[in-house]
């Protein structure tokens, strides 16, 4: 089964890019995603730009607009994504304790639905 | 505690068209073949489906055939048949049920099969009433109806709660396999606690009804056979003495007006003699595996009130030295509050009363209020006693122990 573990934090904790925690953060996840390419369970995943790149189309009554920023002002938000095909939950849970954060944090575990096949 | 039931042949020679015999036949079976049905065919609802199903086919023709030899094989194999005959659940049952899965298994799970129940059940990724709840349904075997009177709920409620749970086991692949021995350590507390949620809703409403009675003793039975599963876990063992310790002072706990007797005013002679001497082997094991286990430590402190039943005095100094020793380990504020109340029984009440001043604890419920209570009283103070006693009326509590608590108030 497929599962998207998806990386929360506040944003601000790297005080931008280039700065030593950014670059540990990012050697830290090639290590482990150099770790789930070896056990084969590696289907994607990225590091995403800041909230502040963000553009969300919403739709309102049928109406759509375009605008600048996030989908929602929150303390701690999406900054990357792994997506793993493992068998059971338990397994998720064991690579999700292993996602590097740089302080306070949370990896939410999401199973994919299956095939409509 | 419940009898161990026979596997077969118990129930051959009972008429069977009295409703209490099916609930009987249900209570003594419905929960193994469960956690043996889920475990085998890797699915919850199709387990509890194939399930109602055999037992729907035995109200139906053993009326006119008689009772079978083995009721619980009968009951597993018509089951199992059942399942298998789901066509939309065949796919699944052949890609996901577990070896050796055969209509000719042995009804009975074995121990290991038990065991992943309670652990799926209790999985950390599943709320904690809902733990409860599966627990409830699948390793005691209860009914919808009795699951929501546990919760002060409706059949439908829990009912949704349940169909919930299950989806999220299944949508997100929650394995049904045991866990590996050496994350038990983290697997184990979530199984603990939703048996200690459990026993607490059954031991907080002592007036409550005798359903209230009987599922402190499934909770008691839930605790005994994990204690059983896992001989050597301390924590195992710890909470069921600690539970068994609690059930055996159950009648003691009510007086003729249906109102609380608190544990120092009980008469040590109406306690349970049999199971005190279980609690303290239980207990005796778990020590041994590791003294400083909480739920060792409050089986400790039960025990140690079980010595005034030979010894006619409660050591309280030990049980304060106890609740010290627990409150060192798991920094529980309520432990500090029962160390106090220890202390001033002891005969050190004002400096109990210094210490408890000196806590920065807020009140968050009761107890707070009633250990306050004592503390001042056992100081002669009775305003303030009288203050705290009301404080503590503000807070939710079962019928008996609100009655007790009144009484105390217009005596004091």
């Amino acid at each position: 089964m497929q599962y998207l573990l998806a990386i929360y934090e506040d944003e601000r904790n790297y005080g931008g890019r280039d700065t030593e925690a950014w670059n540990n953060i990012v050697n830290a996840h090639m290590q482990i995603a150099g770790e789930m390419v070896q056990a084969g369970i590696l289907r994607g995943g990225a590091g995403l730009e800041p909230t502040s790149t963000a553009t969300t189309v919403r739709t309102r009554g049928g109406v759509q607009q375009t605008h600048d920023g996030p989908y929602t002002e929150v303390r701690e938000q999406l900054g990357g994504f792994y997506l793993i095909d493992v068998p059971s939950l338990d397994v998720a849970i064991a690579w999700a304790k292993r996602i590097p954060l740089h302080a306070d944090g949370a990896i939410e575990i999401r199973a994919t639905l299956p095939d409509q096949d | 505690m419940r009898m161990a039931q026979s596997k077969s042949g118990r129930h051959c020679l009972i008429k069977i068209n009295q409703v209490s015999d099916w609930n009987a036949l249900w209570r003594s079976h419905a929960a193994s073949l469960l956690a043996a049905l889920a475990q085998r065919l890797r699915n919850l609802d199709l387990a509890e489906e194939a399930l109602q199903h055999a037992f729907e086919k035995a109200a139906r023709h053993w009326p006119d055939t008689g009772w079978p030899n083995d009721p619980a094989g009968w009951l597993y194999r018509t089951a199992w048949n059942f399942a298998l005959d789901q066509s939309k659940h065949a796919a699944h049952v052949a890609a996901h049920a577990a070896q050796p899965a055969a209509a000719d298994a042995d009804p009975a799970p074995s121990v290991q099969e038990r065991l992943a129940t309670f652990f799926l059940c209790a999985h950390p990724a599943l709320s904690v009433d809902t733990q409860a709840m599966l627990m409830l349904r699948f390793a005691a075997g209860l009914s919808m109806a009795d699951i929501a009177r546990w919760f002060y709920s409706d059949e439908q409620t829990v009912s949704k709660r349940l169909q919930r749970a299950k989806h999220k086991i299944e949508a997100t692949r929650i394995s049904f396999e045991l866990p590996e021995v050496d994350i038990w350590t983290e697997r184990l507390p979530p199984v603990l606690s939703a048996i200690e949620v459990l026993y607490d809703r059954s031991y907080a409403d002592v007036a409550g009804s005798e359903a209230i009675a009987a599922y402190g003793r499934d909770a008691e039975q839930l605790a005994l056979t994990m204690a059983e599963l896992l001989p050597d876990q301390a924590s195992a063992l710890g909470l069921a003495s600690l539970i068994v310790f609690a059930e055996s002072r159950r009648s003691a706990r009510l007086d003729a007006q249906r109102s609380l007797v608190p544990l120092d005013r009980q008469d040590p002679q109406t306690w349970d003699g049999v199971r005190i001497h279980v609690a303290a082997a239980l207990l005796a094991r778990g020590a041994a595996a590791q003294a400083n286990d909480p739920y060792v430590v409050r089986a400790a402190i039960s025990a140690a009130h079980a010595e005034r039943r030979i010894s006619g005095r409660t050591p309280w100094r030990k049980i304060a030295a106890l609740y010290e020793l627990l409150f060192a380990t798991t920094a529980h504020a309520p432990a500090r509050w029962h160390q106090l109340l220890a202390l001033a029984y002891a005969g050190q009440a004002v400096e109990a009363l210094e210490k408890w001043r000196a806590l920065r604890d807020t009140a968050s419920d009761a107890a707070f209020h009633l250990i306050a209570a004592d503390i001042h009283h056992l100081n002669g103070h009775a305003y303030e006693r009288r203050a705290h006693l009301s404080a503590a009326l503000r807070y939710p509590l079962g019928s008996a122990e609100r009655q007790w608590v009144a009484a105390q108030l217009a005596r004091a």
